[in-house]
């Protein structure tokens, strides 16, 4: 009578009410052991629960399987990096050979004689005035170059003198990387020091036209002003090309959506010792054109209308990605040579003194177009790691905002099956109220308001989720209401709270346990959407989110983004659904003879 | 009761809704905090007093500074004479900025819902003829699938085979968009007056092949994804449901004996199952017309399709009220008079209903 396990599967067990409240914990495992016996037979919802229960190991434990932070790893990789593993699937099959993967060719933090001697240095007046060596520590930093110039007696002028630094590395692989970064520290003659990053990133693969990033520092406050710069040599078509001569307009300007150019690190733009310049020394710059911002029309024009296309192309004979001309498909894999000139301006020949420059952590970081598992998103972050810390999301918000609206559901259908008149009546208008109201527009305008915190999210789904539940146990209330053992309850004085608790809930329990594993799929699937459309807390990855940092850069053609957040969105979603008709079949056995 | 006085009874309760309904949908949006008339102004730009009359001119233009009472006699007015007015942002009324847009969502909205409840009853028809079978099984299975799936990775994936891989079809927009530059529209055909000595009142059409061609390739190129989209997600309801009360009508009494009675099997299904079976559709199919136009958020979102669902969207981005408003009231009283017709066709579909 209590519930259909009972009058379908342990008629001969059937306890009366004596035996029951005798031994109540015997009875329930029983129960639940006899529940096990039958659900365990159903292959199809033990597929679903195996499938919610590896998602929910991933979701309570997404460290174990994901190595880096989903949200705030940024530049792990290049941006839109493809997985690792389609450089070993065969072309025709989609692979992708020449990708290329993170390396180091230089990574010199602190030097010491070892780290120096791997570099070439000359100079070009033979050190007759210029010194190089290297400094235990300086200024707090370890092991730093020391590159001097001295000038003891008046004369004539030296003129420019050069003392550069170069060190060959194999490139391996056969594409060019995603974009190079390079750092150097500067501490400037003891006096003053001032940390410049210099973070160069040469365009990402798919996206074309960016100018060409160039730098260029002058020493201004040495006592012989000092230039420095930077560049790469490919030996295999033996072509040197700047690393950075610096564009003027940079330090002023913040472009956004731009990608010719990295944002890390810290630049000097108003420092009184090194002045950034830019316009006459990057007089290759000025055909180059102006910023770029990606929202413009498919062809941008430059300031001299002309597109910046065609520059590219005029500058290198063909339209080509600034990182395969750094690493041209013929030189690459192969040697490639990076180096460091400093040139002192030696002008006034009344002027005596030194000039003295400490280089510190001279790295060379090449970001690879292959990373990790699955790639990763445009920040360069790892979408592997994404995926894993998604599933918490899906399933927290999911599950609780389920329990929300099945807990409001049966609060609302059993007060108004059960009480009838007024309380149904008001009840039920709430009810079409906000059946008549559309759904999703309204979560999102609420969202909106109210703010995208999980919290929030769970709230919402479940208030506006309880309605058609509500309506399925009241129409279930109703008949119960009729039925004589309630007559017979009511007859023996029972409260109406009493009956509707311990009468009436317990045979609308299975259809609880139903509705709650049928609901999850649609809320997971709300919050997917909800983060689809941007209306989500950007801090918490979720599946959502990721498809729509895909959509939003348009990285349609990045298959291994697109697939697998959708994918567990789907196999969570019918691994709920195949439980919870399992659980129907099992607790409404009457159903079984239909399916 | 009879049929006329149950009318009655169900308008009266409608119209009760109605006014609820526009009452929580006027203090939804009074209490939300954002203020629309804040986006129109630059901090950067300007005096502090500039700004301040700014906004005030522009609160007074919304009639934002009159007194609740007064606003909500004015959305009143609004909302039951249709003419909603105007947006605040785009400043345009509101009944023409949705008339450019409600073709396009009729379009493919309506397209979809009709192709989904078409192949969900037929193959829903089908499988619960045939159930228990592998052909049952798979079906059901596949329609579990693509109704649980996110509508928008639906559209994506799409979008990756047949747009970017294949590049069949459109991914973004209506039509091509060079067509709306002077003079690109394809003409399928032009009307002109009859030519002659005297014009008789009579006009000539003349077709035109080659503007029909390119009208039609233009169309169906940007709608087949989200139309294949729309209806992959919502076919799967229509089949479960279908199959469902087929199932249970298949195995009633007066199946068997119309079977004794040697009645044609196809019309045991068709006339005798289908049409008992068809309540909870008609219930279902008159929810969906109703909540057409505000279905496509997501679809229409990842398409770009110039539709109510994207308008919706921008509306709710730059918290223009008013249109969000009268969205939302449109829908209301479409789910309504939808539930209403549900309601009406029960009677003609199931003459043992009894009104009342």
């Amino acid at each position: 009578m209590e519930s259909s396990i009972l009058e379908s599967n342990m008629g001969d067990h059937m306890p009366t009410g004596q035996r029951k409240r005798e031994m109540p914990l015997v009875y329930s495992l029983k129960r639940l052991a006899n529940f096990i016996g039958i659900f365990a037979r159903n292959p199809r919802g033990l597929l679903g629960l195996f499938i919610i229960a590896v998602f929910s190991t991933i979701a309570f434990f997404p460290s174990l399987f994901a190595a880096y932070d989903p949200v705030n790893q940024r530049s792990l990789a290049g941006w839109f990096a493809a997985p690792e593993w389609l450089k070993y699937v065969p072309a025709g099959l989609g692979g992708m050979p020449d990708l290329s993967y993170n390396s180091y060719p230089l990574l010199n933090s602190n030097f010491d004689n070892s780290t120096l001697m791997a570099w070439n240095i000359t100079s070009t007046d033979e050190f007759a005035h210029t010194t190089v060596g290297y400094e235990e520590s300086f200024e707090n930093h370890s092991g730093v170059v020391d590159v001097g110039f001295r000038r003891d007696e008046v004369g004539t002028a030296y003129g420019n003198v050069t003392v550069s630094l170069t060190q060959e590395f194999y490139y391996q692989y056969s594409g060019p990387p995603f974009s190079f970064r390079a750092s150097l520290v500067l501490l400037l003659n003891g006096t003053t020091t001032t940390t410049t990053h210099l973070d160069v990133r040469i365009n990402e693969s798919d996206r074309e036209q960016w100018p060409w990033p160039t730098y260029n520092i002058t020493v201004s406050a040495l006592d012989v002003p000092t230039k420095i710069t930077m560049y790469f040599v490919s030996l295999g078509v033996n072509r040197t090309l700047p690393m950075w001569p610096l564009r003027a307009e940079y330090t002023s300007y913040t472009p956004h959506g731009m990608y010719g150019m990295a944002m890390d690190g810290t630049y000097v733009n108003s420092s009184e010792t090194i002045s950034l310049l830019g316009s006459e020394a990057t007089a290759a710059n000025a055909s180059i054109g102006s910023w770029v911002d990606s929202d413009q029309a498919s062809e941008p024009i430059d300031s001299n209308g002309i597109h910046i296309g065609e520059l590219v192309s005029r500058e290198f004979g063909s339209k080509q990605f600034p990182t395969t001309i750094f690493f041209p498909k013929e030189a690459s894999p192969g040697w490639f040579k990076v180096g460091l000139n400093v040139t002192f301006a030696d002008e006034d020949p009344s002027r005596l003194g030194s000039s003295n420059l400490h280089l510190d952590t001279l790295n060379l970081r090449l970001l690879g177009t292959g990373w990790g598992l699955m790639g990763s998103d445009q920040e360069g972050r790892d979408l592997w790691s994404q995926l894993m810390y998604g599933a918490r999301i899906s399933l927290y918000i999911g599950v609780f905002s389920t329990i929300l609206a099945v807990s409001i559901g049966l609060l609302v259908g059993l007060m108004a099956g059960y009480l009838g008149r007024v309380v149904d009546e008001i009840l039920m208008r709430i009810c079409d109220i906000l059946l008549v109201l559309p759904g999703l527009p309204l979560l999102i305008v609420l969202v909106a308001v109210l703010g995208t915190s999980i919290n929030n999210l769970i709230i919402l789904l479940g208030a506006l989720g309880w309605m058609g539940f509500a309506r399925l146990v009241r129409s279930q209330v109703i008949s119960l209401r009729e039925r004589p053992f309630i007559e017979a309850a009511r007859a023996v004085g029972a409260s109406k709270t009493h009956i509707m608790i311990r009468h009436i809930l317990p045979n609308v329990m299975s259809l609880v346990y139903v509705t709650l594993a049928t609901t999850v799929p649609g809320n997971i699937v709300a919050e997917a959407s909800l983060g689809f459309l941007g209306f989500t807390d950007p801090n918490r990855m979720s599946w959502g989110l990721m498809l729509n940092n895909l959509n939003a850069n348009s990285a349609f053609r990045n298959w291994w983004w697109v697939i697998p957040p959708g994918l567990c969105i789907a196999l969570v979603a019918i691994a709920f659904i195949l439980f919870g008709y399992a659980l129907d079949e099992v607790l409404n056995p009457r159903l079984r003879l239909r399916r | 009761m009879g049929f006329r006085s149950y009318l009655v009874r169900r308008i009266a309760i409608a119209v009760i809704m109605l006014f609820l309904v526009l009452s929580i949908n006027y203090a939804l949006f009074f209490i939300m905090p954002g203020d629309p008339a804040s986006l129109f102004i630059n901090p950067l730009r300007g005096t502090a007093a500039g700004r301040v009359d700014f906004l005030n001119s522009l609160r007074a233009r919304w009639g934002f500074d009159k007194p609740p009472e007064q606003r909500f006699l004015l959305y009143l007015k609004n909302m039951l004479s249709w003419s909603f007015g105007d947006s605040l942002i785009s400043g345009q009324s509101i009944s023409s900025e949705m008339l450019l847009r409600l073709w396009w969502t009729i379009e493919l909205m309506g397209g979809s819902t009709i192709l989904g409840i078409l192949i969900g009853v037929a193959l829903g028809v089908l499988v619960a003829y045939k159930r228990g079978g592998k052909f049952d099984s798979s079906i059901v299975t596949v329609s579990l699938i693509t109704y649980s799936l996110p509508v928008f990775w639906l559209g994506l994936v799409l979008i990756l085979i047949f747009s970017v891989n294949l590049g069949w079809f459109q991914s973004a927009g209506a039509f091509p968009y060079d067509w709306g530059l002077p003079g690109r529209w394809p003409v399928a055909y032009t009307v002109s007056a009859a030519s002659g000595a005297q014009w008789n009142g009579s006009v000539v059409m003349s077709v035109n092949p080659q503007g029909t061609i390119a009208l039609l390739s233009g169309y169906i190129i940007h709608l087949m994804l989200p139309l294949t989209t729309l209806t992959l997600f919502s076919y799967g309801g229509y089949l479960l449901l279908t199959r469902a009360t087929m199932i249970e009508a298949l195995t009633e009494d007066y199946i068997s004996t119309a079977r004794a009675k040697g009645v044609p099997e196809r019309s045991v299904i068709f006339r005798h199952a289908l049409k008992n079976a068809s309540l909870p559709l008609i219930t279902s199919a008159a929810l969906a017309f109703g909540f057409m136009i505000s279905g496509a958020i997501i679809t229409e979102g990842v398409f770009s399709w110039p539709g109510m669902g994207r308008w919706i969207f921008q509306a709710i981005s730059y918290n223009d009220y008013s249109v969000l408003q009268s969205i939302f009231y449109i829908i209301a009283v479409l789910v309504i008079i939808g539930n209403i017709i549900a309601d009406i066709l029960y009677g003609i579909v199931d003459p043992r209903i009894k009104y009342g």
